[in-house]
């Protein structure tokens, strides 16, 4: 009896980690019905990252291409940049902000470590961080903001 | 239109707040088969498989509370109307409410028995899909659902209400409990009323998945409260040869939607890319007829693409 326990404990686990890796395609994920599926970043595929990405481009300010590539397998939400300026921030007095959304602080440090390379990205001559910040959001998930500085 | 002139045009309409948790979603399945029907003879195809297209989303609340929706309709690849005459046709439609004590969600959608197929059908929304043997494919309209929460790990219950709007005919209930991981698969789900009133159903699923191999299983019970029950079983079997190459096939034999009623399928599938894949496929549906109407002893042979976007 303790073995099945174990058994069907370790499977509901198994699940919950290898869910965070399994980002099928959108319109499968939709078909499946399951509204308890993990929330999986589309922002750079097909029509919807086409979408994304336009939509980033007509928003005032927010010009900055970002180099992701696929959905990633840690539950991370689209990553928004709300930049001080529209033009490519080279000086350390205009400060630019990346933040991203997780579903749970395991994920917090993966999180934050790509968006380290996205604010090397636009600047030339590194950057320092100014600020972070963590909010709690609905359905225990957390958003990451980090206000980054580029060094002259 | 360009993609890109699209996607500007649609961004220049609408507000960048709507697309801060929205993904757009579809797929274009079109295949060219060779129709040999013992009702319409033998005849060389263009079919659209589904082909569709759906947005779906969700908006906090609060911390406790989260509103999901979804819109998703079907079109017409090969000549552009459906069967309702119409160039796009209702999928499932929902807006609901998603909390830690569970989903709750209305609208026009699958109901829970059709869900429980899950990935057991090797050749769904093509000839061998299980629905020319079975019964229970049903999307339901004026459904309203609920879904155990997220936090039950593998577990997974929907109950679903159907509204048939009328004082003088039985709503209906549609039930699943499942336990689903990567490895194991298994359902139970039951229909009440819910294709027609008396008409009761229950299906069992499962599915292993064993490295490159998947196996299927699924059986049903259906009393229409009329004739005797019927029953019927279907067996599924794929082989992931290579990360780009599938082999697969599944074999149905049923009485629940036609006397002996039997559908066998053979398919290969090539990956391309993560959202496009080629496929083949061979089926054949037959049923031993006893009133001479319907009589199958149809063969499909078809190729055909399905790209996700």
């Amino acid at each position: 009896m303790k073995v099945i326990l174990v058994a069907i404990i370790s499977a509901c686990c198994a699940v919950q980690v290898y869910a965070d890796d399994n980002c099928g395609n959108a319109v499968d994920n939709a078909d499946s019905m399951n509204v308890n599926q993990q929330d999986c970043d589309y922002t750079d595929e097909g029509l919807n990252g086409v979408l994304h990405k336009a939509f980033k481009q007509g928003s005032e300010g927010a010009v900055l291409e970002t180099a992701d590539e696929k959905p990633v397998a840690v539950k991370t939400q689209t990553a928004t940049v709300a930049v001080a300026s529209a033009n490519k921030a080279t000086s350390g007095v205009i400060p630019f902000m990346l933040r991203v959304e997780v579903d749970q602080w395991p994920s917090v440090a993966l999180a934050r470590t790509q968006l380290l390379p996205k604010a090397m990205e636009k600047c030339a001559k590194g950057f320092a961080i100014e600020r972070e910040e963590y909010r709690s959001l609905a359905m225990g998930r957390i958003a990451l903001s980090i206000e980054f500085s580029c060094l002259e | 239109m360009k993609k890109s002139l699209l996607a500007l045009v649609i961004a220049s309409v609408l507000p960048v707040a709507a697309m801060a948790d929205v993904t757009v979603y579809g797929k274009a399945n079109v295949s060219v088969q060779n129709a040999d029907e013992e009702v319409g003879g033998s005849k060389v195809e263009l079919v659209s498989n589904a082909s569709r297209i759906g947005v779906k989303g969700g908006e906090e609340v609060n911390s406790q509370l989260k509103v999901i929706y979804q819109f998703e309709y079907q079109t017409e690849v090969d000549d552009g109307v459906g069967s309702n005459g119409q160039t796009f046709g209702q999928r499932n439609i929902y807006v609901g409410l998603q909390g830690s004590a569970g989903t709750i969600m209305a609208g026009n959608f699958d109901t829970p028995t059709k869900v429980a197929q899950e990935k057991v059908d090797l050749f769904n929304d093509l000839e061998g899909d299980i629905t020319q043997i079975f019964r229970g494919e049903i999307r339901a309209s004026n459904i309203v659902q609920y879904v155990t929460p997220a936090s039950w790990g593998a577990f997974t219950s929907s109950i679903a209400y159907v509204t048939k709007e009328s004082d003088d005919v039985d709503d209906g209930v549609s039930v699943s409990v499942g336990f689903n991981t990567p490895a194991v698969y298994v359902a139970v789900a039951m229909d009440q009323d819910v294709e027609a009133e008396g008409v009761d159903l229950i299906r069992l699923v499962g599915r292993v998945t064993l490295g490159a191999f998947q196996f299927g299983l699924l059986g049903e019970n259906y009393d229409n409260g009329v004739t005797d029950e019927e029953d019927g079983a279907f067996v599924s079997a794929l082989w992931n040869v290579t990360d780009k190459w599938a082999l697969k096939t599944q074999y149905g034999q049923s009485e629940v939607k036609m006397a002996d009623g039997e559908s066998a399928s053979v398919g290969v599938d090539y990956k391309m890319t993560k959202s496009s894949t080629l496929y083949g496929y061979v089926t054949k549906v037959e049923n031993d007829v006893l009133v001479a109407t319907a009589p199958r002893d149809d063969t499909y042979v078809g190729v055909g693409m399905d790209y996700k976007f």
